[in-house]
């Protein structure tokens, strides 16, 4: 909404009118947060340790947060105010004077989530921070607690009237971690139950994949260079691979990983946002509502397999002992917290389709599994070979298809192989590969990406969030998958740890005259 | 810019007096050729100084070694002496950084630019650019005139508005030339970017939806700085709030300070930002009519001109706020 300098703009989501502010213009990159409390469920649990704590120290000491801010923890784990601020001032490793002072007005309430008697404290709580802090009645829930809880503390909160502002012009905002839900239909589930307390524009469902730079270059590349547009579609490419590569095992996190697998972990999360990425039609706007519709229309043209389809499409895996990075690795049955019949699957190599105009004919593969033998995220477009190849077969069987590379992690950057002769007597030709990579042009570190998420909840902007639809239509994919799975319509193939996968997944590219490339 | 930048490593050095910019170019190559390592050359500028004196170039040159591995450029300092003999000299160093555990190199050369050759300093200049980059041409002292050799190659100027008054000799400070100079050209002006976090203070006062009906409603502006930067921020909010110049008080002082009077449906605001002493931390605070006052703070980042050229050389496309900003400063400061 725009007006000129002073003018009234529009209607802000309270109903209240909107003033645009003429000296805010201009100043976009220095943003802050506006006052605001910052409640977090799961206050001493894992995730608010390692991510939401060390994120917000950050932003405190990058001086963004304003002095009218708190935060208010709530978990079950017995603990009073000093002992919280304790624990959020030792969950920064070398916290700094903003957060030390910062920390000093954190307030924790104790008490099981849904009960009544623990939002009712915290309301208490809240009121006082408002009236002591000057936090003017914005409100940020974020909900770190187990998924199994979202759906109950956010109608608690609906039940006491603390989903609604506090007053005309405030904001009462939830953001929710993933996992979405189990399948489309606990997904489904969750939503109507958050929606009953909440609108779906006061939601920002998180995956911190998308708070990644180099995630956000992937609209970068596609839509502000000319050159990459015009060959981005079934014409050109011949193929899209996707690759999620982790080296590590389930770590401690065993128990959580049997209920889960990488189709949940990773699939339908991660990789569903990389393709909705890599496949979205251009957006009129680079805004959070154009980007968004453009990633669900994208998402919604891959084609459901059917449970038929999945026994030729999809290989799941699971991983033996092994040797990973010159370390000898148990078995994903010996992990720690895994059952040692378990029949979750650590690695999936999918084959899906694209029903549009663009992306017809085009098959996407992707794969994902723990324990391969490097950490390795990236999108990579295999082009169509040359109509015809002049050169004697044996001189260009170095020459492989064009390959447009979009790495996400590690080494972020964006490669292209194509042909090149090779020094010599002899026209021998060979893929070179021109590499670009962010370390050497850009060396400031970026933000990390909870960092980024949680500011953006913040200010409200959802641009990086996923919406309702966008989480539905990850479901409608993999849930066939899931079913398969579960039903054991599937092998479950082994793979020895540091290795790329269950040879079956080779089989998936091999039919088709494809291979996995080797990364 | 993280703090402290780990001090460059000199890798080689050539020395010229009375050369040619072929001799410059060669040296530049057989610096990178005789490193004992490789390293791409990594470049996202060429930054040009036009640095007059040997003083000021010393001062520059310094402040740009202390940017370590960010913004990596070909860095070419000129230094003029007035009259014959029409000779060049040169010095070219090869520096290397470390950041985020990466190798950057890059290159500075240094230029004493004497006699005719300083009608023409932008051909001596120019060979020495790298391809496909912004050139930035950056003036520590006054503003250039509009037509001076080097705005020609330039694809934005860096200039700093506290020494636009030393042209308009004997009149005080002036805009004039700062904006002739703007309509030929990008500006960065440092003064503007140290501005920020009073700008930012002052923006962020009015995000409150209690104060924000205010913004459209300030009768009286008083700005507190030394001249340049008061002419600046008394120009930004003529420009973004339209006031008229009889509602702005301008007054000198060491430390910025901006304090307006608003009303919004028969309320009266009061709105400050203020910076009180050297301590580095700016203090917002709003008053509402029948509303507790608030106060927000903000540290200003550690000063210096490094400090700057970082912020600078961090966004350097054209402001359009800050034209318009100057564009009242020059009907203000006439």
């Amino acid at each position: 909404v725009t007006a000129a300098p002073g003018e009234v703009a529009g209607s802000g989501p309270a109903g209240q009118i909107e003033v645009q502010n003429p000296l805010s213009e201009g100043l976009a990159a220095g943003r802050r947060a506006p006052p605001l409390s910052v409640v977090i469920f799961g206050a001493s649990g894992d995730l608010t340790s390692r991510k939401l704590l060390p994120a917000l120290a950050a932003l405190a000491e990058r001086h963004v947060l304003p002095r009218s801010f708190t935060v208010v923890g709530v978990a079950r784990t017995e603990m009073d105010d000093t002992e919280f601020r304790k624990l959020a001032y030792r969950a920064v490793e070398d916290p700094g004077p903003a957060w030390e002072s910062l920390v000093r007005r954190f307030r924790y309430v104790s008490g099981d989530y849904g009960h009544p008697e623990t939002i009712s404290a915290l309301s208490k709580v809240l009121a006082e921070s408002e009236q002591s802090a000057g936090t003017t009645g914005n409100r940020l829930y974020y909900l770190a607690t187990v998924p199994g809880l979202f759906a109950e503390v956010a109608s608690a909160l609906g039940q006491h009237g603390l989903a609604q502002p506090a007053r005309q012009g405030a904001f009462a905002r939830l953001v929710v971690e993933k996992p979405f839900g189990r399948d489309q239909l606990s997904a489904r589930a969750l939503d109507e139950a958050l929606h009953r307390s909440f609108d779906e524009d006061q939601i920002y469902r998180i995956d911190h994949y998308l708070g990644k730079e180099t995630v956000q270059n992937v609209l970068a590349l596609r839509f502000a260079n000319a050159i990459f547009e015009p060959v981005w579609n079934r014409r050109y490419v011949d193929h899209v691979q996707v690759t999620v590569a982790e080296d590590l095992g389930v770590e401690h996190r065993g128990g959580f990983y049997e209920t889960a697998g990488a189709l949940r972990d990773i699939v339908q999360n991660h990789v569903m946002q990389l393709l909705g990425l890599t496949l979205m039609e251009p957006p009129g706007r680079i805004d959070a509502e154009g980007i968004r519709d453009e990633k669900v229309k994208a998402l919604r043209a891959v084609v459901t397999p059917s449970i038929d389809q999945v026994e030729r499409q999809a290989v799941r895996g699971q991983y033996d002992s092994g040797w990973v990075a010159g370390r000898e690795v148990v078995g994903y049955r010996q992990e720690e917290g895994v059952d040692e019949d378990s029949h979750t699957e650590t690695y999936v190599g999918l084959r899906l389709e694209v029903d549009n105009w663009r992306w017809a004919g085009v098959p996407v593969y992707v794969r994902t599994g723990k324990r391969l033998p490097k950490r390795a995220t990236e999108v990579a477009m295999e082009f169509h070979r040359v109509p015809h190849l002049s050169f004697a077969e044996r001189l260009a069987e170095r020459l492989s298809p064009n390959v447009m590379v979009l790495r996400i992690q590690p080494d972020e950057g964006i490669s292209l192989s194509f042909g090149a002769k090779v020094p010599g007597q002899e026209f021998r030709v060979a893929s070179v590969s021109m590499d670009f990579s962010y370390g050497a042009a850009f060396v400031e570190e970026p933000p990390d990406a909870y960092e980024r998420l949680l500011f953006d909840a913040m200010v409200g902007d959802p641009t990086l969030f996923i919406r309702s639809d966008e989480v539905g239509e990850a479901w409608r994919i993999v849930d066939p998958l899931l079913q398969a799975f579960g039903e054991d319509r599937l092998p479950l193939a082994r793979y020895r740890a540091g290795t790329w996968g269950p040879p079956e997944a080779d089989l998936l590219l091999e039919r088709a005259g494809r291979r996995w490339r080797r990364l | 810019l993280p703090v402290p930048v780990p001090e460059p490593a000199l890798l080689g050095q050539w020395i010229g007096r009375s050369v040619t910019v072929d001799d410059v170019l060669g040296a530049l190559s057989m610096l990178r050729r005789k490193a004992e390592r490789t390293a791409v050359r990594t470049a996202v500028v060429n930054l040009v100084v036009a640095a007059g004196d040997l003083e000021s170039a010393e001062r520059t040159s310094a402040a740009m070694r202390r940017l370590g591995a960010h913004h990596p450029r070909r860095t070419t300092v000129i230094v003029t002496e007035p009259g014959p003999p029409q000779v060049l000299d040169a010095t070219v160093s090869l520096y290397e950084a470390e950041a985020a555990g990466r190798h950057v190199w890059w290159e500075e050369v240094g230029l004493t630019v004497r006699g005719r050759m300083l009608d023409h300093v932008d051909s001596v200049v120019a060979p020495l650019t790298l391809p496909d980059l912004l050139t930035v041409v950056w003036f520590p002292s006054a503003p250039p005139a509009p037509h001076h050799p080097l705005v020609g190659l330039a694809d934005t100027v860096l200039v700093d508005a506290r020494f636009a008054g030393a042209v308009a000799e004997g009149r005080g400070w002036s805009a004039d030339p700062l904006l002739e100079l703007a309509d030929e050209v990008p500006v960065i002006d440092l003064s503007w970017k140290r501005l920020s976090p009073w700008r930012q203070m002052l923006a962020h006062l009015f995000d409150d939806p209690a104060s924000r009906p205010f913004v459209a409603g300030v009768s009286r502006a008083e700005v507190f700085a030394r001249p340049g930067p008061r002419h600046l921020l008394a120009g930004w909010l003529c420009d973004r709030l339209g006031l008229p110049f009889s509602s702005i008080v301008q007054r000198d002082a060491l430390h910025a300070s901006l304090r307006l009077v608003a009303s919004a449906a028969g309320r009266t605001g009061r709105f400050s930002v203020d910076r009180p002493t050297d301590e580095g931390v700016v203090y917002g605070r709003a008053e509402l009519d029948d509303r507790p006052a608030w106060e927000e703070a903000e540290t200003l980042p550690e000063h210096g001109l490094t400090r700057s050229l970082a912020e600078a050389m961090g966004d350097l496309t054209h402001d359009p706020v800050y034209e318009g900003a100057l564009r009242c400063a020059a009907r203000l400061s006439r």
